[in-house]
């Protein structure tokens, strides 16, 4: 029985004691950080990717999943400033694998001729690097952050790198997030051409899967 | 000794949190008042509140159903009383009329309104799992319906055969009178002032089911109304004059029809033409082809009066094929050979509609609509075909693109020659909405022009919660280019409501667009679209309002058919499932004349009606109902519009028995049957 009593009170000894040496950010770094293997498949086509045109009354909808490995976002706090501080490793990507057909508009809808390949279409986007990382907002809902990312758009057999920021929603609920991005590319770089060939508006969003992974705490193998 | 203490609580602890898991959020009550025979068949009637999950289970003529709350509480307009009948069964009467059914459970147990969660915990079956799991023999369900009494009784259940009535009473925090959305939209709708007048109408039918397919305005503004029948003994005058020559039938078995939507026909059949007088007040003359020659489906009258009809060809088809002027099946080898019977055909009537211009037949049936110039596209043997005016038939281009399959009718555009294919489809995806509707306009040259919709099931299932099922169910056409399109949807929730290329696009919202709060139904929506691009200028749903102060969600509405007038107004012929919304200047008395006499006594009513919506559909300018009116069809010429369909003489609907509308008729009485043909002559600009 003392024994016991013992145990309780060194836990929240313990307790008491990492929270008086943690700062203001430490609870929000530790809610951020965590680990997503992109490339497992979530529910649904997580991926949705509109694009539009001035002058076009019509725009495209696109569907897909996400790609990619390991993506982590790793938050910790300055331990002399107390401040957030938000990196990641890893990127992901955005896999197009389903667009509604719209019969007989495929020359109308931003990009649809790509789909003239088929089955074989190879739309999608990829994410390779993040920086930036800043908090942006902090509510019931979730977190958002914004990060600077670049990587490339592919469309076929057409390659266009591409640039801009993406904000992320982490859904503490439910351990993922999402995100959305939106983006101006022209089209002439994609293969387009006549009056597709200008600039395309793309809004790109997508969700991750769920995870628990939470990768190990920042500088823990320095201070082994 | 506290080990076990611990673990015991740890038990308790569970229990607690699964029971309340478990307990559903969604277990109704309801007051009621039960009157019942004890055993030794003394009268006794308990007041307690009824608990049920959901429905109460019943078997209504040996099928599965279910008493939904709303209709258990009672209003000035709902009874809401089960009574039983000499035969056993059990009466429910309702505002919506009345049912027979059995309930589906033997007995009803009996608690206390303080441990009234007895009932609840029955319910959701935790007795039985624990006796499962302890292997125990399988135990009969539970009854799905207990009773709470606010007393201390000597009674455990009562068994449903000793229930003699069963009066549901009002329920506390629901206010069941007349009232919300339903109450508004009738108080706030001004009506035509006399603009919108019925001229005549009329019945044409004996003692079957008859019922008109189409019919219009002929060239010197009389009007013809077209039907199938196997005998024409109801009318006797004026003669009727003979297209071809009456044989006897012989025992030819006629094909099976694919479309359940076809009419019924029989080997003796014929087509009738009737021809009635400019206002409709006499009929000039009676048009019938041989008996046994053809069945109808598609009568087309164009706006210079000529008369197109197709159908399928009966035995004595062939007798007719020598007496048409011009006549050519679609195979090429037998270009001249009568067809077989059961071939379809599209045929030109001559001007007096008593000869046969041209006949186009082909085996395995045709349909046809009418495009520009007075040229007809034509569908036969899964291609399409023009036909002139002259009966010159010339293959028509095959669509470029493969499109999902026509399922509203060959829809074809006078004005331009496109065409339409629309509908819905499953998309199997297993998200909502599983049904997604789709258009798509052919240009004459076979080319696909768009599509609109054809959203499927993960795109909107989704990012966006347009999820009800949806279909494009028709297409008709406004003179300057615009389409009009009925869709329907199985909620408020529709990709309907959105632009139809764009998910983050919704269009103008009409007269009728409230649809907060709504459950499943069926609802119309009525798109202005502009034909070049799709976009939708102008909508409004129809639909209704449960016609309550509380629990006054929409309810379920449809469009027959429509017909734009010459200053855009647009005529509609649809219905309502309860509670239409009616203008006060309604051929048929309206709710809003009986609320302002007496708000305790006044009924809504439902059925079929008449409406006229502004060109921008944002306002009901008249709305009334006629009743009994069934698979009508619009045509309209000037200020004149024709609701042609069948009638069914008198119909109760939600406990008020109508009779169909008659005035200056031809024949005032219904002839019998399910339905008699009838016509109905309306003048939308009575008072201009």
């Amino acid at each position: 029985m003392c024994r016991s009593v013992l145990l309780v009170l060194t836990l929240i000894a313990v307790t008491l004691g990492a929270a008086a040496t943690a700062g203001p950010s430490a609870k929000l770094a530790r809610t951020i950080t965590g680990s997503w293997n992109m490339g497992q498949r979530a529910r649904g086509l997580p991926v949705l990717m509109v694009i539009r045109q001035d002058d076009n009354l019509y725009p495209s909808f696109w569907c897909g999943v996400c790609s990619g490995d390991k993506f982590t976002i790793t938050g910790s706090e300055n331990p002399l400033t107390e401040d957030l501080e938000i990196r990641s490793t890893g990127g992901f990507g955005a896999k197009i694998t389903h667009i509604p057909r719209k019969q007989g508009m495929e020359r109308q809808i931003p990009g649809g001729i790509w789909t003239a390949t088929g089955t074989k279409l190879n739309v999608g986007l990829e994410f390779k690097e993040f920086k930036n990382w800043k908090l942006i907002a902090q509510d019931a809902q979730g977190i958002k952050l914004r990060a600077d990312y670049s990587g490339e758009f592919r469309a076929n057999d057409q390659r266009a790198p591409i640039q801009g920021s993406m904000d992320f929603s982490i859904n503490t609920l439910v351990a993922n997030f999402s995100w959305i991005t939106h983006l101006t590319l022209n089209g002439s770089d994609l293969g387009l051409e006549g009056p597709q060939a200008g600039p395309l508006k793309i809004k790109v969003r997508g969700f991750s899967p769920t995870s628990r992974d939470v990768p190990p705490p920042s500088g823990a193998a320095d201070d082994l | 000794m506290p080990r076990t203490f611990l673990i015991a609580l740890l038990l308790v602890g569970l229990l607690v949190c699964s029971s309340q898991a478990a307990r559903p959020k969604d277990l109704q009550f309801l007051p009621v008042e039960i009157s019942f025979l004890e055993a030794k068949g003394q009268a006794r009637v308990l007041t307690g509140q009824l608990h049920f999950k959901d429905t109460i289970p019943v078997v209504i003529e040996g099928r599965p159903g279910a008493l939904t709350k709303d209709k258990l509480i009672p209003s000035n307009i709902n009874p809401a009383v089960i009574v039983r009948q000499p035969d056993g069964r059990f009466l429910l009467r309702t505002n919506t009329g009345q049912v027979f059914f059995q309930f589906a459970f033997d007995r009803i147990p009996v608690g206390l309104e303080s441990g009234a969660h007895f009932g609840e915990a029955i319910d959701q079956g935790l007795g039985i799992d624990a006796e499962q799991e302890l292997g125990a023999a399988t135990q009969k369900a539970p009854p799905p319906v207990t009773l709470a009494l606010p007393e201390k009784s000597d009674l455990e259940e009562i068994k449903v055969r000793q229930i003699q009535k069963m009066q549901f009473l009002a329920v506390k925090g629901v206010n069941m009178e007349v009232g919300g959305r339903y109450l508004a939209y009738s108080k706030s709708l001004k009506g035509s002032n006399g603009t919108v007048q019925l001229s005549a109408a009329t019945y044409f039918g004996g003692a079957g089911d008859e019922s008109f397919l189409g019919g219009g305005f002929l060239k010197d503004g009389s009007i013809v109304a077209v039907l199938n029948l196997t005998q024409l003994d109801f009318c006797p005058s004026p003669t009727a004059t003979v297209v071809g020559q009456d044989r006897p039938l012989a025992d030819v078995p006629l094909p099976t029809t694919s479309t359940t939507r076809a009419p019924r026909i029989e080997g003796g059949t014929a087509p009738v033409l009737v021809k009635y007088s400019s206002d409709l007040k006499k009929i000039d003359s009676i048009t019938r082809w041989a008996w046994g020659t053809a069945g109808l489906s598609r009568v087309v009258v164009t706006p210079d009066g000529r008369v197109y009809i197709s159908g399928m060809g009966l035995q004595h088809f062939a007798s007719l094929w020598k007496l048409a002027g011009q006549a050519r099946q679609l195979t090429e080898d037998k270009t001249n050979d009568p067809p077989p019977v059961g071939a379809g055909f599209v045929a030109k009537l001559t001007e007096n509609l008593a000869g046969i211009e041209w006949i186009v037949a082909s085996e395995g049936g045709m349909s046809f609509g009418l495009a520009a110039e007075g040229n007809l596209l034509a569908m036969a043997q899964g291609k399409y075909w023009w036909i002139d005016p002259q009966g010159q038939v010339k293959a028509a281009d095959a669509i470029k693109t493969k499109i999902t399959s026509n399922k509203m009718g060959l829809t074809v555009s006078p004005y331009d020659s496109s065409y339409y294919h629309g509908g819905d489809y499953n998309s199997g995806t297993g998200f909502e909405p599983y049904r997604n509707p789709y258009l798509h306009r052919v240009l004459p040259d076979g080319t696909v022009a768009w599509t609109a919709w054809n959203w499927t099931g993960p795109t909107v299932g989704t990012y966006f919660r347009q999820v009800s099922d949806s279909r494009a169910a028709r297409v008709r056409f406004c003179r300057d280019g615009d389409i009009l399109v009925v869709g329907w949807s199985d909620g408020g929730n529709s990709v309907l409501c959105n632009q139809p290329y764009d998910l983050e696009k919704f269009h103008k919202l009409g007269a009728l667009h409230d649809m907060s709060a709504a459950s499943v139904g069926s609802f119309a929506h009525l798109l202005r679209m502009d034909a070049r691009t799709m976009t939708v200028k102008a909508s409004t749903m129809w639909i209704s309002y449960m016609p309550y102060a509380s629990l006054g969600k929409p309810n379920s509405g449809y469009i027959q058919d429509l017909v734009e007038l010459p200053d855009g107004r647009i005529a509609m012929q649809g219905g309502t499932a309860f509670a239409t919304l009616e203008t006060p200047d309604a051929w048929v008395r309206p709710f809003i004349a009986d609320y302002r006499d007496d708000p305790k006594t006044a009924r809504p009513k439902a059925g079929a009606c008449f409406v006229m919506f502004d060109v921008e559909l944002k306002q009901i300018e008249f709305s009334t109902l006629v009743p009994g009116v069934t698979s009508c069809q619009l045509a309209n010429r000037g200020k004149s519009v024709l609701l042609i369909g069948g009638a069914a003489g008198e119909v109760t609907n939600y406990g008020t028995t109508l009779r169909s509308l008659t005035r200056a008729a031809v024949q005032e009485q219904f002839g019998g049957g399910r339905t008699d043909a009838y016509i109905m002559l309306v003048d939308t600009a009575a008072t201009k």
